[in-house]
């Protein structure tokens, strides 16, 4: 079995840019930590420390949960039986591939990987687009992690699954108007098809009774391998939400709310910076229940999923930089759109906790 | 299972330190103290199983990193120590979310002109509409009331004397004899906790600080002041109160 997953590590993240902001983060971290031992201070940190913790602590099994179907999926579902159902190009497999999410249900983080192994196979490039967009976000542990966090509110969960399901297919039809797969994509692949970055094949040659066990460690190692990859960018996510849960006061959100094209624009911005993991961002969503209009904590959990500055980290191995600011161009466009869209259409869906 | 010929990298070192220690951070979160896990200072109960299922989860992981081959990361040196130090960050920040409760000023970020809405009311002049409209029953034995359900069902218990539990907040622009009585609601996590609250007027109350517990017995009035509804509670006794087990009023 070819294994897709962790190999875009060694291109996706090893850019200097990246490591000198983990490093300031990291500083940044560990000295609000020291700083809280003076007076004045450590009420901040101590407000900071538990709103970060709660956060990291509510979404981290979640992104477990995600990891570990994901490296099942990885290890027990081969990559040619999906090849063999998407290869076609035609509307209806574009229409699959955006619904294969249902039986698919894995993150964004774990998802690029895979579709570069798709691309190189032949898969077409609005199908791999409707693939990359649709999955992490149209799939059950999304719907779980939604109806969980707005309390089986269902009308939130359809509109989510629903609006992504529906801007992924309409932004895999503009690329496919506007793209061919030949200029789409990089020339100079880093990873080819037969190689694999895991060095872990000799499974296949082990005693058939002991295969299962083993491929099942395997997935699992997969999965660790995964939540290693996607942890550090939720922590960071996770610390600038706590962050601005400390210092801004809900009183700044009040005029949001009689603007509601302002409110999704800001919202927007906010789900790419702070790269937060799909199976968790509609807890974050839901702390702005009652504050902000519903279509922009909606907006939120539709862009998140598909683009923040991640997700561009790692497009770029894949895609390249004209055909991913195209791609966002098109995304971020569709997500408002469809956001004002709900807000004047359906009006305040979402109420507020109390 | 495990080839046993290779030898285990650095890296895999890493992770299986890292995967040990949020393990020991789970299993210390389901620890219970005084009958309450201390993940409840982090999670509303409905979510209190989410740390037993992520050290599940990661004691797999870690079996997984014990017996199988290494996956190979481009990863070394400053790189590696970096995003592995990142993997331990939310753990260095536990002890001191463990020993802390939100600050007072806490409440007033988390609210929409909590602080000042003293002032907005109208101060003194506020009060007489508000003792108009909160009708003395102080005949009757106080109900135990939450701040919660004070809030949500003030017609109901308008004029009627009740009891209910709280944080006392004051600020400058606040006489003496007047604070707010708050307690945080929480929704699925800490995270998402906002507080409710109510106006108390009491006389005797002077020497209370802020960030003190207190249980007020008193009559609950309900008036509108410039379109806006405000709650108030005319004291007849303001103890100070041990803090609950459980800080949060949990939506239910």
């Amino acid at each position: 079995m070819e294994r897709a997953d962790h190999c875009e590590t060694r291109a996706s993240l090893s850019p200097s840019a990246g490591l000198i902001l983990e490093t300031l983060f990291l500083c940044l971290g560990v000295g609000l930590i020291l700083a809280g031992a003076f007076k004045g201070i450590d009420r901040i940190v101590g407000d900071l420390s538990i709103t970060f913790v709660a956060i990291v602590l509510e979404a981290v099994p979640f992104v477990l949960v995600g990891t570990v179907i994901g490296g099942l999926i990885e290890e027990f579902v081969p990559q040619e039986f999906i090849q063999r159902r998407l290869g076609s190009g035609s509307t209806t497999a574009l229409l699959a591939a955006a619904a294969l999410g249902i039986v698919f249900p894995v993150c964004e983080c774990a998802i690029v990987p895979v579709v570069g192994r798709l691309l190189r196979k032949g898969v077409p490039v609005p199908v791999a687009v409707a693939f990359l967009l649709a999955v992490p976000l149209v799939n059950p542990v999304v719907g779980a992690s939604t109806a969980l966090a707005y309390r089986f509110d269902w009308t939130v969960v359809a509109l989510r699954l629903g609006c992504g399901y529906a801007i992924a297919v309409c932004a895999a039809l503009l690329v496919q108007r506007l793209y061919r797969n030949q200029t789409a994509l990089m020339e100079d692949r880093s990873l080819p098809v037969e190689e694999c970055c895991c060095h872990c094949h000799e499974h296949e040659a082990a005693p058939e009774a002991d295969r299962i066990v083993y491929r099942l460690f395997l997935a699992l190692r997969h999965a660790c391998n995964d939540f290693f990859d996607v942890g550090r960018f939720l922590f960071l996510g996770a610390f600038v939400a706590a962050g601005a849960r400390t210092f801004i006061g809900m009183d700044t959100y009040v005029e949001l709310m009689n603007t509601p094209w302002l409110a999704i624009a800001l919202m927007m911005a906010l789900a790419v910076a702070l790269n937060l993991c799909s199976e968790a961002d509609a807890f974050i969503a839901a702390s702005f229940r009652g504050i902000i209009p519903s279509s922009a904590q909606l907006s939120f959990m539709l862009l998140g999923p598909m683009l923040d500055l991640k997700l561009l980290l790692m497009y770029s191995t894949v895609f390249r930089p004209r055909f991913i600011a195209l791609l966002s161009i098109v995304v971020i466009a569709l997500v408002f759109v469809t956001s004002l869209a709900a807000q004047y259409v359906l009006g305040e869906v979402i109420s507020a906790p109390w | 299972m495990h080839p046993g010929d290779r030898k285990p990298s650095f890296e895999n070192l890493l992770r299986l330190v890292v995967v040990l220690v949020w393990i020991i951070a789970f299993w210390t979160l389901v620890q219970r103290v005084d009958s309450v896990p201390l993940a409840a200072r982090f999670l509303s109960p409905g979510y209190w199983w989410l740390p037993q299922l992520g050290a599940a989860i990661l004691v797999l992981f870690f079996i997984a990193l014990v017996y199988c081959e290494p996956i190979r990361t481009p990863r070394r040196g400053a790189a590696l120590l970096v995003r592995t130090a990142l993997m331990i960050l939310p753990l260095l920040y536990l002890p001191t979310a463990l020993g802390s409760t939100f600050s007072l000023e806490s409440a007033k970020t988390r609210s929409v002109n909590f602080g000042g809405a003293y002032e907005e009311i109208g101060g003194r002049t506020g009060e007489q509409a508000a003792s108009g409209a909160a009708t003395s029953d102080s005949g009757d034995t106080p109900a135990d009331v939450s701040l919660l359900t004070l809030n949500l069902q003030r017609d109901r218990y308008s004029g009627k004397r009740i009891r209910t539990l709280g944080i006392v907040y004051r600020d400058s622009s606040m006489p003496q004899d007047i604070f707010f009585c708050y307690r945080l609601v929480m929704w699925c996590c800490a995270a998402d906790a906002r507080p409710v609250a109510v106006l108390v007027e009491a006389p005797k109350a002077s020497g209370l600080k802020g960030g003190e517990w207190v249980c007020v017995d008193g009559t609950f009035g309900v008036t509108d002041f410039k379109g806006r509804q405000i709650v108030r509670l005319r004291a007849d006794r303001v103890q100070p109160e041990e803090a609950p087990k459980i800080p949060y009023l949990l939506d239910e």
